[in-house]
C-alpha cells in the first residue's frame, strides 16, 4: 500500500464519521425543535386549563351562586325581626317627619 | 494609448458601478434586507400581559381575566365562502353578509371578525376544523360577581389603537398598574418552522398587571348594593347610595350606587351611569352636617354639650326667617337638644357663636371645596365660596348644611373624624398592590389633619348617640347597640330656588360608638313615600348597620 493511499483512508474515514456524525445532530436537533414546539402548546394549553378552572372556581364562589345554590337546598332568609320598644310608640304614627 | 485609457476608464467605471451596487445593497438596502432574511430565519410573537386582578379584602376577585380569542379570516385559505359564511357566522352569532361583506375584502390576507370571542365559541369553530379561520389570544375581563361594585371597578375599553385601557373607577385610576407590559420572543426556526434548540433566541418576559388588594369587604358591598335596591323600592326614590368607611384607616368598606350598569355589558348602558355618584355627584348635606358644626363650636370653647339656648320662635338673618323644621319651638334647650330635634334655630346660635372667619376656616379644614384624593378617576369637588364672598345668610343656612355642596365621600369622610378622635383620613379604595413577582407595596393610611381634640369628639360622639336614641329615627334603630348618627333631609335647589317636594333624604352615623367599626352615609334622592331622612334613609342605615353587626360578630349589648 502506498503511503499516500495509508493517509487517504483514515481521512476518508474521519471524514465519513464526522459526517454521520453531523447528520445525526442535526436530526436531533429537529427532533427537540419539535419537541419544544409540542411543550411550549402542552404550556399553552395548561395555562388555558388554569385560567379556565380559575374562572370556574370565582364563579362556582361568588355570592350570587352561594346564595342560588342555599336556596335551592331550602335555606331561607331569618324571618324579619320586629324590635318593640316599651319606652315610647313603637312607629312614629301619624308624626310628620 | 488612448485604448489603453479607454479599457482602463471601461474598468474603472464597471469597478465604480459594482462598488456603488455594493454600497445600495449593505448600507442603505442592509437594515431592510436583513429583516426579510431574520423573518425567513425567525420567528417572532408577541408574549401578551395579562391584566391585573381586583381583590376584595377577604380575597374574592371582583375582576379577573377571562380565557377569551380574537377570530380572525385568512381569505386564500377559505375554501368554500357559502359555507364558510354559514358557519362562521351562526357560531359567532353575527349575520353571513356581514361576514361577507368583511372577507371579500380584495387584496386582504389577514381580517379580523370578532373581537374577545368566548373560550366555548372557539372550541366549536376548532373542532370544525374550517379552512381559513384563525384564532388568537385576547383574553377579556370577567366579572364573578356581575355588576357588583361596578362603579367604583369602572370598565376596560379599547383606547385608539384598539389596546385595552380602563375607564372609570379603579379601572381607569390604576391603568398603568393593572395593564402591566407586553413581552416578545424572537426565535431561530427551521425551514418547517420549529424552533432550533441552539439557534438564536431572545425572550423578553411580558410583565402581568398588578393585583389590586381593596379595603372593600365583599360581603358587606353586597349587604350594601341588596339593601340599597331593597330601600329605593320600597321608599320609592328615584336615585340612591351607601358608603361605607372604615373611620380608623380610611379605607372605604362598601360603595354601592343604584342605578346603575353592568361592566361586562357597559355599551348597553346610558354613559351618565358610568360615573360614581359618591365622588362625582354633589348634594347638599342638610341636617347631617349639624353635629360637625357643632363640633367646631365645642372645640373652640364656645359652646358646650348643656349649653342653653332659648329657642322661643323663627330667627331672622338679613331679611330672611329662618324656621324649624316643624315651625314648633321648645324654650330653653341645650345644644344636645339642638341636635336631637335638628333644630335650624339653634345651629345658627351655635354658628353666631362659633364666629364667620372660624366657621369659613372649619369648611375649608373639613375638606369641603377640595378633593379627598381618594384612588378613584372620577372623583370631583364642587367649589367654597371664596373668603369675601360669605354673606350672613349664607353662613347661616351654611350651619344646617344648606347652601353647601359636597360629594357623599366627603360627608362620610368629615363624620368619620367625629368617630376617629377628631382626625381627618386620606380615603383609600386600595390597601395593598401587589406585583406579578409577589412584590407588595401597601398603601398606609394617611392621616390629614386633626380637626378637633379627641375629646370634643367623644362630647359630639354622645351627642350623635342622643340624637339617634331620641331624635325622630329612633323607632327604627336596633337594640341594645351604640350607634350615633344623624338624619338630613335637603331640599334640592332647582332653578335658584328650593323645591319643597324635592329632597335628598339622608342618615349619616357610626357604630358601634365605644369603637367604631364602621361609619356609613345613606343619600335617597327625592323618595316619595315620605320625604324625611327619618322615615326612609335611617330604618335603611340601620338595617344595614344590624347586618354588618351580624356579619362583623358584634353582639348586642342590653
Amino acid at each position: 500500500m502506498k503511503p499516500m493511499t495509508k493517509a487517504l483512508i483514515p481521512t476518508a474515514l474521519l471524514f465519513v464519521l464526522l459526517l454521520t456524525a453531523q447528520i445525526m445532530y442535526s436530526s436531533m436537533l429537529v427532533g427537540d425543535g419539535k419537541e419544544i414546539k409540542v411543550i411550549d402548546n402542552q404550556i399553552d394549553v395548561t395555562r388555558k386549563q388554569v385560567l379556565l378552572s380559575e374562572e370556574k372556581v370565582a364563579s362556582a364562589s361568588s355570592l350570587t351562586t352561594i346564595r342560588e345554590q342555599a336556596v335551592a337546598m331550602g335555606f331561607e332568609s331569618a324571618p324579619k325581626v320586629v324590635t318593640m320598644q316599651t319606652d315610647s310608640l313603637v312607629v312614629a304614627f301619624g308624626q310628620s317627619r | 494609448m488612448w485604448r489603453i485609457w479607454s479599457v482602463f476608464s471601461l474598468f474603472s467605471f464597471c469597478f465604480l458601478l459594482i462598488i456603488g451596487r455594493l454600497f445600495y445593497w449593505q448600507i442603505i438596502s442592509g437594515p431592510k434586507l436583513k429583516a426579510e432574511a431574520a423573518s425567513q430565519h425567525f420567528l417572532e410573537m408577541t408574549l401578551p400581559a395579562e391584566r391585573g386582578i381586583i381583590k376584595t379584602a377577604d380575597g374574592y376577585p371582583l375582576v379577573m381575566n377571562k380565557a377569551a380569542y380574537l377570530v380572525y379570516a385568512e381569505p386564500k385559505k377559505i375554501t368554500n365562502l357559502p359555507v364558510y359564511f354559514k358557519t362562521v357566522g351562526q357560531i359567532l352569532e353575527i349575520e353571513e353578509a356581514t361576514i361577507s361583506a368583511m372577507v371579500t375584502i380584495p387584496n386582504r390576507v389577514w381580517i379580523p371578525i370578532a373581537h374577545k370571542v368566548d373560550n366555548d365559541k372557539v372550541e366549536q369553530l376548532r373542532q370544525l376544523a374550517i379552512d381559513g379561520i384563525g384564532f388568537e389570544k385576547e383574553p377579556k375581563r370577567y366579572y364573578p360577581e356581575a355588576s357588583m361594585a361596578a362603579n367604583l371597578l369602572g370598565f376596560v375599553g379599547q383606547d385608539q389603537n384598539g389596546d385595552d385601557q380602563g375607564y372609570f373607577g379603579l379601572e381607569g385610576y390604576y391603568n398603568r398598574e393593572l395593564q402591566g407590559k407586553t413581552g416578545s420572543m424572537t426565535i431561530e426556526k427551521d425551514v418547517s418552522g420549529a424552533p432550533i434548540l441552539i439557534g438564536e433566541s431572545l425572550r423578553v418576559e411580558p410583565a402581568n398587571g398588578s393585583t389590586l388588594h381593596l379595603w372593600v369587604d365583599r360581603t358587606i358591598q353586597h349587604i350594601a348594593e341588596k339593601r340599597l335596591a331593597q330601600g329605593i323600592e320600597k321608599y320609592g326614590a328615584k336615585e340612591g347610595s351607601v358608603v361605607i368607611m372604615d373611620p380608623k384607616t380610611g379605607g372605604i368598606l362598601a360603595m354601592a350606587s343604584s342605578p346603575s350598569y353592568d361592566p361586562a355589558n357597559y355599551g348597553e348602558y346610558d354613559r351618565e351611569l358610568y360615573k360614581n355618584p359618591i365622588v362625582a355627584s354633589t348634594y347638599e348635606p342638610g341636617s347631617t352636617f349639624k353635629a360637625l358644626v357643632l363640633a367646631s363650636a365645642i372645640d373652640a370653647g364656645v359652646i358646650k354639650a348643656d349649653t342653653i339656648f332659648d329657642e322661643t320662635g323663627p330667627v331672622e338673618v338679613s331679611g330672611y326667617s329662618i324656621r324649624t323644621w316643624n315651625n314648633e319651638y321648645l324654650g330653653p334647650i341645650t345644644m344636645t337638644k339642638v341636635l336631637e330635634h335638628s333644630s335650624n334655630v339653634g345651629m345658627v346660635f351655635a354658628e353666631k357663636k362659633l364666629g364667620e372667619e372660624k366657621f369659613v376656616k372649619f369648611l375649608k379644614d373639613v375638606g369641603f371645596g377640595t378633593l379627598t384624593n381618594i384612588d378613584l378617576e372620577d372623583e370631583t369637588s364642587p367649589d367654597l365660596r371664596g373668603d369675601d364672598e360669605w354673606k350672613e345668610i349664607d353662613l347661616a343656612t351654611a350651619s344646617f348644611g344648606q347652601g353647601i355642596a359636597v360629594t357623599p365621600l366627603q360627608m362620610v369622610r368629615a363624620t368619620a373624624a367625629i368617630a376617629n378622635g377628631g382626625w381627618l383620613m386620606e380615603p383609600h379604595m386600595v390597601k395593598t398592590i401587589e406585583s406579578e413577582g409577589g412584590k407588595k407595596t401597601e398603601i398606609k393610611p394617611k392621616k390629614v389633619r386633626q380637626l378637633f381634640s379627641a375629646g370634643t369628639a367623644e362630647i359630639v360622639s354622645e351627642m350623635m348617640v342622643a340624637a339617634v336614641d331620641n331624635g325622630e329615627a329612633k323607632w327604627a334603630k336596633p337594640k341594645g347597640y351604640r350607634i350615633a348618627g344623624k338624619t338630613g333631609t335637603a331640599q334640592i335647589p332647582v332653578a335658584g330656588h328650593y323645591d319643597d317636594k324635592k329632597t335628598i333624604a339622608s342618615f349619616v352615623g357610626f357604630a358601634p360608638v365605644d369603637d367604631p367599626k364602621f361609619v356609613m352615609l345613606v343619600t335617597l334622592r327625592e323618595p316619595s313615600s315620605s320625604q324625611w331622612g327619618s322615615e326612609t334613609a335611617a330604618p335603611l342605615f340601620f338595617n344595614i348597620a344590624k347586618d354588618i353587626f351580624y356579619y362583623l360578630g358584634i353582639p348586642a349589648k342590653s
